[in-house]
């Protein structure tokens, strides 16, 4: 790198800051940018303990000495110079010298530690990762303070270099997962990644399919829980959202507090969501075949008030439904766009006021209401953002196939769903498991949660060789009746 | 081409699926009205008739099991280059590929048939064949495991339709069953007979063999599977029997279909129109199937990749399917399959035996004569 290149970036950034340590002769300088570096610093320590020295005088090796800096901070090229400098460190220049010095900085922090907002729960941990690396990893560490949690760091992005973290717990991931992990991490060509997001779906094995074939979560206590089960965790630094594989479709309708909760109340819950997925998807569809070309499929009397409720309405079922996901969906993406105190009005305003007057318009029936409400309603139950977002998706063309060929619309749609889910994977492993390939022993954490005792081995999935957690039998004494 | 084959650990099934594979690639769309062809011939011992194929079925998977098991990992391609030689294996092999792409044609066409008759009467053929061989393509293109993983998950879906025999059994006629062995032998044999078309699809094991990990209890799985398919048989024909008389029956063409109409829920009528949609999971691993079965039969005999043959076949299943209009057609293409199964299925494992045993002992004995000689 020349002079001039230094100069042009030394001139472009305005928040670079420089200090004269010798005042009048400028022989030694501190550079830092005031963005980055942690200015207490510079005053607390590195000035007064410069000033002890002869500063007309002094020469590198003294200063070196005199703060007590290990040799391997000495930096010579203008190129490390920048590169250290915009990590937070400091450099000290002393004029006619081969070296400089760096000194880390603690960056500044951006935001606390917060309770998570996208995946809240009721009960169980309060907190949420940030957009920081290692705050992300030192909470990660509170919970598992083991020499088995192995970490390897990454630099991912050509022009912008991003550290990414790997973790997994040693002994229980497979190191097939681990060796497919670092493989697609290594072999990433990209120029920049913006968010975790975004490398999840440069990690998928199939980059066309609108199924996350990666968990993404706020979470630590999932994460922890996945670590512990074998899964590898990746974190991105400056997103506040962990990548957790391989995974399978069903873990996406789980949520922590399932294990937090008896295990009758988290089986309920389980197969609330699964059954509220299905639903969503099959609820319109429906009624747009059964209303389109099978109205015999109806009973009389629910018939009658069907056509009561639909007797205004001047279009197909096809194109009411249509019409009215489609205010659903507006009014959900408005929602999240908006502040939150707007975003409540907005929830009424599409909620009472378009609900009831698109009814009074004649536009919809009553019953289409109801439906594409629960509909809708159905598919924010996923505890994961992503698979709802994904149910939304799939509804459309569902809906589309129904009012075509009706019910067998509706089983071609379905079929076409099914094949597809099979062929997905992630990180190799099979997305519908532990239904296909059937693995018994998993299903006790599939669509049900089975009670504690059971989980005395760890789940099959994502090991080949899976490991006891304890010994069954010790947690299964019970006493005989009045002993 | 070698005669046995040994596909990638990770490309085979665990041998419980052998069973759910057998038993969906023999229900497909013969069991929604095969009751009035056998009650045809037998009357109302037409159950009887039903036994006696099952039986029969059961014998011939016990011969079929025997011939693969002379081979380490064999499928019926390398056992007929092996019993027969290059040329003449391959021209049998040929025969065998053209019956199961008649086959899933078949099926293909029958159901659209009930699509049109019951639902869509104006709906082009072409169409809805297209549609469905879409589907069947992109689960072919997934590999037998994506195909055995949707025979399973569908199985499991529409298995429960069964239980909507509660309805018409409420009102049934137990009597019309008496009195039994009415009809003569003759006329049993002729029921068992006419269940062929019905009763075929147990010959895929000849090659899905090598795809099975642990091959020693195929036997006991794919007995399974024939034994599961023959008892909802014979439910669904005493079911029949009891609820239709003997002149209702016999102008009943889609019995089965027919038995779902009784089906009342408070938010239901009309089940059958809930379940003709849901019948395309039963057909679906049938194409599938005799499609992959076609697919890799061609693969093996003419070496080029199955991906490109999946596509071939399927493109040639669409054009065949445009020529297939009306009944009549499809009646002789159902007549035509019905035959030749039966020859197929129930006649020519025999044969295949006798074949591979008498090979095998010729081999023997000249390598034991080439033994004595190196000697």
């Amino acid at each position: 790198m020349d002079k001039e290149v230094w100069k042009n970036w030394f001139s472009h950034t305005g928040d670079m800051q420089v200090i004269n340590v010798d005042e009048t002769e400028g022989r030694i300088k501190l550079y830092y940018l005031s963005s980055m570096a942690d200015q207490k610093v510079i005053h607390e320590r590195l000035l007064p303990r410069m000033k002890r020295l002869d500063l007309k005088t002094a020469s590198i090796s003294q200063l070196e000495q005199e703060l007590a800096i290990p040799a391997n901070q000495r930096v010579t090229k203008p190129e490390t110079v920048i590169e250290r400098l915009l990590q937070g460190n400091i450099y000290i220049h002393v004029d006619q010298e081969s070296y400089g010095l760096s000194i880390p900085t603690e960056g500044k922090t951006h935001r606390n530690v917060t309770a998570p907002e996208i995946e809240a729960i009721v009960i169980g941990a309060q907190i949420a990762f940030v957009e920081e690396l290692d705050t992300n990893l030192s909470i990660i560490r509170k919970y598992l303070p083991t020499s088995n949690l192995y970490c390897e760091k990454y630099v991912v992005g050509v022009s912008i270099p991003t550290e990414v973290a790997v973790l997994y717990m040693n002994g229980i991931a497979e190191q097939e997962n681990i060796n497919t992990m670092r493989q697609r991490i290594e072999s990433l060509q990209v120029d920049s990644i913006v968010d975790a997001s975004v490398l999840a779906q440069y990690l998928s094995d199939n980059g066309l399919t609108v199924f996350p074939l990666m968990q993404q979560t706020e979470r630590p206590d999932r994460v922890v829980s996945g670590l512990m089960q074998g899964q590898l965790a990746v974190i991105v630094n400056g997103s506040p959202f962990a990548i957790l594989g391989p995974t399978s479709l069903i873990q996406f309708l789980h949520s922590p507090d399932d294990f937090y909760f008896r295990w009758g109340i988290g089986t309920f819950v389980r197969l609330l969501r699964f059954v509220a997925i299905i639903l969503s998807l099959l609820l319109t569809p429906a009624y747009v075949a059964s209303l389109t070309f099978h109205y015999e499929l109806i009973p009389a009397d629910l018939l009658i008030s069907l056509a009561q409720s639909r007797s205004r309405v001047p279009f197909p079922p096809l194109i009411e439904a249509l019409l009215l996901e489609g205010v659903i969906e507006l009014l959900r993406e408005a929602g999240a766009r908006l502040p939150t105190k707007v975003g409540q009005t907005i929830g009424i305003v599409g909620g009472i006021v378009i609900g009831q007057a698109i009814v009074q318009a004649g536009f919809t029936s009553n019953i289409l209401i109801i439906i594409v409400a629960l509909g809708a309603l159905s598919s924010f139950i996923a505890p994961s953002y992503m698979l709802g977002a994904t149910v939304r998706v799939i509804r459309f063309p569902m809906i589309l196939l129904s009012g075509m060929w009706g019910g067998i619309g509706i089983a071609v749609g379905f079929s076409f769903l099914i094949t597809h889910l099979l062929r997905q994977k992630s990180l190799g492993r099979p997305y519908l498991s532990p239904f296909f390939p059937l693995r018994i022993s998993d299903l006790k954490d599939s669509a049900v949660r089975l009670p504690i005792k059971y989980f005395s081995r760890l789940p099959v999935f994502y090991s080949r060789d899976p490991k006891r957690r304890f010994s069954p039998n010790e947690a299964d004494k019970i006493d005989d009746i009045d002993d | 081409m070698k005669i046995n084959v040994t596909p990638k650990e990770s490309n085979m099934l665990p041998t419980y699926l052998v069973w759910v594979l057998i038993c969906s690639n023999q229900i497909g769309v013969g069991i929604l009205g095969f009751q009035r062809i056998i009650a045809e011939k037998a009357g109302h011992d037409a159950w009887i008739s039903v036994i006696v194929a099952g039986i029969m079925a059961h014998f011939t998977m016990l011969i079929i099991v025997k011939t693969l098991k002379r081979y380490p990992s064999a499928d019926l391609y390398g056992i007929h280059i092996d019993v027969l030689g290059k040329r003449l294996g391959k021209l049998v092999s040929l025969f065998f590929i053209l019956y199961c792409i008649a086959t899933a044609m078949m099926i293909l066409r029958n159901y659209i048939e009930v699509i049109q008759t019951w639902v869509f009467p104006e709906i082009p053929t072409g169409l809805f064949a297209a549609v469905f061989l879409f589907l069947a393509l992109y689960t072919m293109l997934g590999g037998i495991r994506v195909i055995a993983g949707y025979t399973f998950l569908t199985v499991i879906v529409v298995i429960w339709l069964l239980l909507d025999l509660y309805y018409p059994l409420q009102i049934a006629e137990w009597n019309h069953l008496l009195p039994v062995m009415e009809a003569d032998i003759s006329k049993i044999w002729g029921g068992a007979m006419s269940m062929s078309l019905t009763i075929i699809g147990f010959e895929i094991i000849y090659v899905l063999y090598p795809y099975i990990k642990e091959k020693k209890s195929v036997g006991a799985s794919a007995q399974f599977g024939l034994f599961l398919t023959n008892l909802i048989y014979l439910v669904l024909m005493v079911v029949a029997l009891v609820f239709f008389s003997e002149g209702q029956l016999a102008k009943t063409i889609w019995a089965t279909l027919n038995l779902k109409k009784m089906v009342y829920l408070p938010f239901l009528e009309r089940f059958e129109f809930v379940a003709i949609p849901l019948w395309l999971f039963v057909i679906m691993p049938n194409i599938m199937l005799y499609s992959w079965a076609a697919v890799r039969g061609l693969k093996r005999n003419f070496n080029w990749s199955q991906r490109k043959f999946s596509y071939v076949v399927i493109i040639l299943m669409f054009i065949s399917s445009l020529f297939l209009i009306t009944r009549q057609q499809i009646e002789t293409l159902n007549d035509i399959i019905g035959r030749v199964g039966l020859i197929g299925s129930f006649a020519y494992p025999f044969i295949l035996y006798l074949l591979v045993v008498i090979k095998q002992a010729w081999r023997r004995k000249r390598e034991a004569i080439n033994d004595e000689s190196a000697k």
